[in-house]
């Protein structure tokens, strides 16, 4: 039994299912990346953690996997490279020593000078004094990334259930041997807490030992198109005490993000944006990238990530011999495969049967979308409705809202469509086509107007 | 007379009266993602049904119901039920509209809770007259007087919000409620207003929505969106000036 359905626990469950092993994956919300596999970055790095670490290594065999992967999967994936930008001197002294790091951590790395840089990424501020070049990182759609997997783990027989928050795991000995939810028990040779910001309280269900965790918030601002597109790399700041870890990163879809701030906080529930900190990652990113403009911005949004004083654990309980934890405050989605591959590891050294099936479905048939599709003219025969756009300024049509409102798993809400398509995630946030969404959606989920979902749980309606 | 193929894209009041100006030059089709002509001003007022005969005397084409996908200079990509095809183009009007700001453009943060509504959907929700909300706040704008009468036909009378100053970031922010839809907002930090529904009507801004005419400065493109013009007459007289304007100075002529 995996525990959540972020990008971790959807990749386990992807990946167990494809053995003689009997899986079951449960999600307390109605769908599945509803925590910080849905509000990161979507970046996947090549270089995360200290030489030597878990994490590192776990990192490096995810890494050159993304190609076949994300193809495998119908997912957007672009090797697009990232560059460490050092703005000030003393940035600039600490260079050699983290190009060390990297390269002692196995990534590829590279040294660059000021002209180096700026070769490379034309829009990175004059007062740039040099860098480093990671040319492995990528970008992946991190939430088309975790419907995916579940969708595979579906396919092959693992049972997905949504909207079931565990509330019990009972014990036989030492060992848990039930998990109880509202609707259902579900016997239980091991269990994977893959919980996210729940795993402390998943590990007190089930009599494991106590694990430290907290909500570390993280902003961002979604920057429009008509910038994301000039974008051809992701741009991060050196690491100095003010400005950890905020960067400039392109997406799949074309626009750019700006982010992402790092608060630590107690109120799992808190996911507000605030002005000074929008202003501040707008100003940080100009400093980088001069061109950034709140003219740009779409959006803000916030989301909180596992954070604890063991940053990623991928283990067995201490206490509990057949429970094994899977969290990571923040290289979830950049560990995914590798953690995958990483538990079933365990989970055969601890007895359990699971080979490989031969039969076992690797790959999801694609959705062709309007906005990327090479041929475009060519989709109408593949279904009428590619012709009929709903979202406008993400062009995506009512062919696509059909298949996420019908697909294995299907969107039940208008996020949930959002999550699968793009769909209202451009510039004009849904003025044009959220009463289209409004309508497919309560058709498809038989809702009327006022009940139909806008977010995973919030009604359009009171 | 030049037979340059040109296509404008929105069959409201301003695009019509760029239409018929072009007609008199060029090959022209109307685009338009609405089944009908009229834009924002409705298919069957007097007005615009005038508009639509002079277009249709001028020789425009009507190509209804389809959406403008991406513009390459040279042409389009139309898409509509069944067919999505390239037309030859030598330049693009674009003649789309205004939409009610978003949330970050109106400078509004805090929760991102379901109930936040831009005016332009609230009106088609509020189409069926049935209140499916009790206490709707709504940010001021050209929208209000429109959603506000669709509420009092629902029974339900809103809270209108002075508009906020554009870009500066500096004022109010959403609170979600445990059900994560919208029950407040904090105004300027004057404390908060309660609501069930935040609508967003206020601080129109040009819609961009064609793939490759999205900046100003998109290359063979003009923007015919005007912000202030109100009747058909006004709008239409804004679209042939400009288009009379661009014939003048583009060269493109008799």
């Amino acid at each position: 039994v995996v525990v959540g359905g972020g990008v971790l626990g959807s990749s386990i469950a992807a990946r167990l299912s494809q053995t003689t092993a009997t899986v079951c994956l449960l999600e307390a919300e109605p769908d599945l990346a509803g925590g910080a596999s849905k509000s990161n970055a979507g970046v996947t790095v090549s270089f995360y953690g200290d030489p030597g670490s878990l994490e590192t290594q776990i990192v490096n065999a995810s890494s050159p996997r993304w190609e076949e992967l994300s193809e495998r999967l119908d997912v957007p994936f672009r090797r697009v490279g990232a560059i460490i930008v050092a703005l000030t001197e003393d940035e600039s002294d600490q260079l050699p020593a983290l190009h060390e790091r990297i390269a002692a951590s196995g990534a590829r790395a590279r040294l660059f000078t000021s002209k180096q840089v700026r070769n490379r990424v034309a829009l990175v501020s004059a007062d740039c004094q040099g860098g480093i070049s990671l040319p492995d990182d990528g970008i992946v759609d991190p939430m088309r990334l975790t419907i995916a997997l579940a969708i595979l783990a579906d396919r092959n027989g693992a049972a997905l259930q949504l909207g079931e928050r565990v509330i019990g795991l009972r014990r036989d000995g030492a060992s848990v041997v039930e998990v109880t939810t509202p609707a259902r028990v579900v016997s239980a040779r091991f269990v994977v807490n893959a919980a996210g910001l729940g795993a402390p309280e998943i590990s007190a269900l089930a009599g494991g030992e106590p694990l430290d965790g907290w909500p570390r918030k993280g902003q961002f601002v979604v920057l429009d198109r008509a910038f994301g597109s000039r974008l051809p790399h992701i741009v991060f700041s050196a690491p100095s005490a003010d400005t950890k870890g905020i960067g400039v990163v392109p997406t799949t879809n074309g626009s750019a993000l700006v982010g992402a701030t790092a608060v630590d906080h107690t109120d799992i529930s808190d996911r507000r944006t605030d002005h000074e900190t929008i202003e501040v990652l707008l100003n940080h990113a100009r400093r980088l990238v001069p061109s950034v403009d709140a003219k740009y911005a779409i959006k803000a949004y916030a989301g909180n990530r596992p954070a604890s004083s063991e940053p990623f654990r991928l283990r067995f309980d201490r206490q509990v011999p057949n429970l094994i934890h899977a969290t990571s405050r923040s290289s979830g989605v950049s560990a995914a495969p590798g953690a995958a591959e990483y538990v079933l590891g365990l989970l055969r050294e601890a007895g359990l049967e699971a080979n490989d099936n031969p039969n076992a479905v690797r790959s999801l048939t694609p959705v062709p979308r309007l906005r990327t599709a090479n041929d475009p003219v060519a989709l109408t025969s593949v279904d009428p409705r590619y012709g009929q756009v709903v979202c406008a300024c993400e062009q995506v049509s009512a062919a696509e809202v059909a298949a996420a409102l019908d697909g294995p798993i299907p969107a039940t809400s208008i996020e949930g469509i959002r999550k699968r398509t793009g769909a209202a995630y451009g510039r004009c946030q849904g003025s044009l086509c959220l009463a289209g969404l409004s309508f497919l959606c309560g058709v498809a989920t038989s809702a009327g107007p006022g009940r139909v979902r806008m977010t995973s749980s919030g009604a359009m309606g009171s | 007379m030049s037979t340059h193929p040109v296509v404008v894209v929105g069959a409201g009041p301003t695009g019509l009266g760029c239409a018929v100006e072009l007609a008199r030059i060029c090959q022209v089709t109307i685009v338009d993602r609405i089944p009908v002509a009229g834009g924002t001003a409705g298919w069957n007022g007097r007005a615009i049904r005038r508009l639509v005969r002079l277009a249709e005397r001028s020789g425009v084409r009507f190509r209804l119901g389809a959406t403008a996908c991406t513009w390459e200079p040279g042409h389009l990509l139309v898409a509509q039920h069944g067919d999505i095809s390239w037309i030859a183009s030598d330049w693009l009007f674009f003649a789309g509209g205004l939409r009610p700001a978003t949330p970050i453009e109106l400078g509004l943060a805090g929760d991102r809770p379901a109930g936040v509504v831009p005016a332009t959907v609230a009106e088609h929700l509020l189409a069926q007259a049935a209140p499916i909300w009790r206490r709707p706040a709504i940010v001021e704008g050209p929208w209000l007087a429109a959603v506000r009468r669709q509420m009092l036909r629902a029974g339900v009378t809103p809270l209108p919000l002075a508009s906020h100053p554009r870009n500066s970031h500096a004022g109010w922010s959403i609170t979600a409620g445990s059900d994560d839809r919208v029950c407040g907002v904090v105004a300027n930090g004057d404390g908060q207003v309660h609501c069930d529904a935040l609508i967003l009507a206020g601080d129109p801004r040009p819609v961009r929505n064609v793939e490759g005419a999205i900046d100003d400065a998109s290359p063979g493109v003009v923007f015919a969106q005007p912000n202030g013009p109100s009747t058909v007459e006004e709008r239409s007289q804004y679209g042939r000036r400009l288009a009379h304007r661009w014939r003048q100075t583009s060269g493109e002529s008799d």
